[in-house]
Order: C-alpha cells, then structure tokens, then sequence
C-alpha cells in the first residue's frame, strides 16, 4: 500500500514537477521528461480512440505491478500519481493534491505558469499529506 | 491504436516500481519483458489488453464499471482464437482474417459472459 511518485506536467505537456517517494520508483531524469511528454501524447490519443464521444482522456492505468492515475485540471494541468495497485482513495488525494498546487504553486506571486515548480512549501506540504496517507492505510 | 498500445507497454515497463533491471527508454523491448500494461480507464471506456507470447494482442474496449478482464481474455485467446483461426489450415499468421465461426464463437462466449447485452445497452444510448 504504497505512493511511489507524483509527477505533475503542463498544458504543452512538459514536466514542471516529479516527486519519487521510494528509491526503487526513481526513474533517470531525462527517461523521466520523456515519460510526461510521451505520457501527454497519450492521453490526447487516448481521447481520440474513443468508441463514444466525450471522453477526457486516461485517468486510470493499470499495469502489473502499479496502478497510475492521472488527474486533469480544467486548464489541462495533470497530475500523475504512481501507486500500489492496492490503494485506495487515490482521487481523494489526487484532489488534495490540486489543493496544495492552488494554494502553495498558484498564490505564490514568483512563480510563472508553465514553469518548473521550485516551491519550498508545496514540496513540505506534499511530503506531508502522502505520509498521513500512508500512515492511515496502514 | 498499435502505437498507443506499443507505447504503453514500453512506458509500463520503464516505469515498473519493482524491478531493479528495468530498461532504460527507448530500448528496444521482447515480447514478455518487463511490467505488462493491462488496462486503461476513461472517463466512458475502458481498454482491456492482453499480449500473447506469440505477438498477438488482444484489445477489448468496455464500460468504465468493467471488472478486470484479463482472464477473460486469455480464455478468449485459448478458447476460442486458437481453436477456430490458429488451428484452421488457410489462416496466414499475421494476416487479417474472416472466419464466421470465430465470430459465432465470440459472439456465445460474450453473451455467456453478460458482456455482449453491456455493449449492446451502450450502443443504445449513444
């Protein structure tokens, strides 16, 4: 039961934030950059290939050993997050999540949209939300 | 729809938490290597996957509510592909085929399943 990595990528679909909680998720940081855009670029694809209209694109992958969900925001912002398939009440953190990016990444006045997130606060409090999470599903 | 599939196996097998070999991106991939992909859910469908040690991939699209699928999947390659396409002597491996009773069989085996009335309600409302 457990959150290996967050990674939240812009609207163009580069990287902007990559968070691995454990050292066996760590990916190479070039691998990780190509993994958002590939990521991005899949999930357009995945909207195309619908059999009936309206879809929004992937918001869940299940793979062997992991589950990836993937939340958008309404300004096409997605956040990543890479989990045991066994977790639980992921969206409901991916939401907290958002939360967090609004009131440490978005209210901050030196950061620029669309640039790399180097938020001291956003990374506490994140830090800090997946260690309660991980704490209560225990 | 190869390309997306293609590109998210290799994306599962980079991305593999577990594995301490896992390959670089961009390597090329064997069939069976690494952390398989087994499905993806949108907001109205769900694409279930399933690649046969041979090459073949099997691609599902169902409703979102769909319970994992991967044994019906596999049932669907043993059961029914090998036995009315592997085992028939025109088929050519790799080639796009017609074979009424494949489809016969297909059909029975989704409605066993329930599945087939899903499909059949969603194409309803749309």
């Amino acid at each position: 039961m457990s959150v290996y990595s967050l990674y939240v990528i812009n609207k163009s679909g580069g990287l902007i934030y990559n968070r691995d909680f454990t050292e066996a998720a760590r990916v190479d940081t070039n691998d990780s950059l190509r993994l958002a855009s590939i990521w991005h670029s899949l999930h357009a694809i995945a909207q195309q290939l619908s059999p009936v209209p309206g879809c929004t694109g992937i918001e869940l992958l299940e793979a062997d050993t992991f589950n990836l969900h993937c939340f958008q925001t309404l300004t096409g912002t997605k956040f990543l997050l890479v989990v045991d398939p066994h977790a639980s009440f992921i969206p409901a953190l991916l939401q907290r999540i958002y939360e967090l990016y609004s009131d440490y990444v978005m209210k901050n006045p030196f950061y620029e949209t669309e640039q790399v997130i180097k938020c001291e606060l956003f990374d506490e409090n994140v830090e800090q939300l997946v260690r309660r999470y991980l704490q209560q599903a225990m | 729809m190869f390309g997306l599939i293609w590109t998210l196996g290799n994306f599962c097998a980079t991305l593999d938490p577990k594995d301490p070999s896992k390959p670089q991106l961009g390597t090329p991939r064997k069939i069976g290597q690494g952390c398989k992909f087994r499905s993806f859910t949108t907001n109205n469908y769900k694409c279930n996957f399933l690649e046969v040690p041979s090459g073949i991939k099997l691609v599902l699209n169902t409703h979102r509510e769909a319970p994992d699928l991967s044994d019906v999947l596999q049932s669907l390659y043993d059961d029914i592909f090998v036995e009315y396409v592997v085992k028939n002597p025109t088929y050519n491996p790799g080639q796009p085929f017609t074979s009424e009773q494949f489809m016969n069989a297909l059909n029975a085996f989704l409605r066993q399943n329930g599945l087939l009335q899903q499909q059949q309600i969603m194409q309803a409302a749309v």
